[in-house]
């Protein structure tokens, strides 16, 4: 993993703020992460004035990022305790950094990989039926065919989506036209 | 041979038809259709009540009940005589059913129209648009070149949904819908058809 020295560095300032700020510190950086606080709590917070706001941000910025790097690299609990007892911090709060991170990970991994990731729902199977319309309760004599189109998409989890549509058979034939096009494209460009 | 009723309460309604001129009849004729599509003219209702001297409640409920005899013609599609077999039921003057005939075969494709948009039916499709990719490399894998299909489908609801598919779905699917469509041509489907009419 790699990070900045400004970054490094951030969390060997930790030792000039006061333990009994870190934990709030702490609370507020992956409440943040986790899109659960704004991040102008940091300025309310009542704790945290005392802490001058230079120092304050270059120590706040420097957390995220190491979280974040690391999030992305895969890392563990371990593995991040491991890593940051190479750099000057003060371990309680190596300790507390590390145990906030394993239990949180896998959130934080779910809701940042859902706004920048890229997976699309893929698909899976099509089903059609085809009916013949002969009135409703507010038309008579309609005699039209009308398809019924299910297709079944997959998620990232594996839940199974379904996307229902009707269509008559111009719009049918619109569609696979389309799609016609859409496989030639392929076989042209092999 | 399909016929239109009347209750007691429209016919009573409709009374009044019979004792009015063309010009008038036809007036009343022309809100009525306007209020079937949506188009309420309360206005024009006023001067024709103070016209022939009757309370506006009386007038409109005259519309109310043309409007019942146009919506039930067009769902039926009912033929001319048919049509005026109905209207002979309230017996207005001779230039009133045909003014009411005419008004009726010139909307009866409209009506029956914004009918069909009023039933029951599933969002439909609107649009699909595609994009053909070649997936070059991702965290767990490199150096591949994987096509890869991203669709959007817009359905008439507004909805829209992005997918991605494989070519060998892709193409599963284009069979399918094809096989579908052949459907429609086929013996089976002209038969019914045959026998429903």
């Amino acid at each position: 993993m790699e990070l900045s020295k400004t970054n490094l560095n951030s969390l060997s300032l930790l030792k000039k703020i006061p333990k009994s700020v870190h934990q709030e510190l702490l609370s507020l950086v992956f409440g943040v992460l986790l899109q659960q606080v704004d991040e102008t709590e940091i300025e309310k917070s009542q704790t945290l004035k005392q802490i001058d706001s230079t120092l304050l941000k270059e120590v706040y910025s420097g957390l995220i990022t190491i979280i974040i790097q690391a999030i992305k690299a895969n890392l563990n609990e371990k593995s991040l305790a491991h890593f940051l007892k190479d750099t000057n911090s003060p371990t309680e709060f190596v300790g507390l950094l590390s145990t906030a991170y394993g239990k949180t990970f896998q959130k934080i991994r779910e809701t940042h990989l859902e706004t920048t990731g890229f997976y699309l729902k893929r698909l899976i199977s099509i089903n059609w039926r085809m009916d013949y319309i002969i009135k409703s309760n507010k038309i008579e004599q309609i005699d039209k065919p009308v398809y019924f189109i299910d297709l079944n998409l997959q998620k990232k989890d594996g839940q199974i989506e379904k996307l229902k549509f009707s269509c008559d058979t111009n719009q049918l034939q619109d569609l696979v036209t389309t799609l016609k096009d859409a496989v030639l494209a392929k076989k042209t460009q092999k | 041979m399909v016929i239109i009723y009347f209750n007691n309460e429209q016919k009573e309604d409709l009374q009044f038809l019979q004792e009015l001129s063309f010009e008038v009849g036809s007036k009343i004729v022309q809100v009525s259709i306007d209020f079937f599509k949506g188009n309420y003219n309360p206005k024009l209702l006023q001067n024709v009540s103070t016209k022939i001297n009757l309370p506006q409640l009386k007038v409109e409920r005259c519309v109310y009940a043309l409007s019942y005899l146009f919506t039930e013609s067009s769902k039926l599609s009912l033929s001319k005589s048919d049509f005026l077999e109905s209207v002979d039921a309230i017996s207005p003057t001779k230039e009133i059913e045909e003014c009411l005939l005419e008004s009726y075969q010139k909307n009866r494709e409209e009506m029956r129209r914004i009918l069909s948009e009023m039933s029951l039916k599933l969002p439909s499709i609107d649009s699909l648009q595609w994009r053909l990719d070649v997936q070059i490399s991702s965290r767990r894998t490199s150096n591949e070149a994987k096509p890869v299909y991203l669709l959007k489908l817009k359905t008439s609801d507004n909805r829209t949904v992005w997918f991605q598919a494989d070519y060998n779905e892709l193409e599963s699917m284009t069979n399918q819908l094809e096989i579908a469509l052949k459907e429609s041509k086929s013996q089976h489907y002209k038969r019914i058809k045959k026998y429903i009419k």
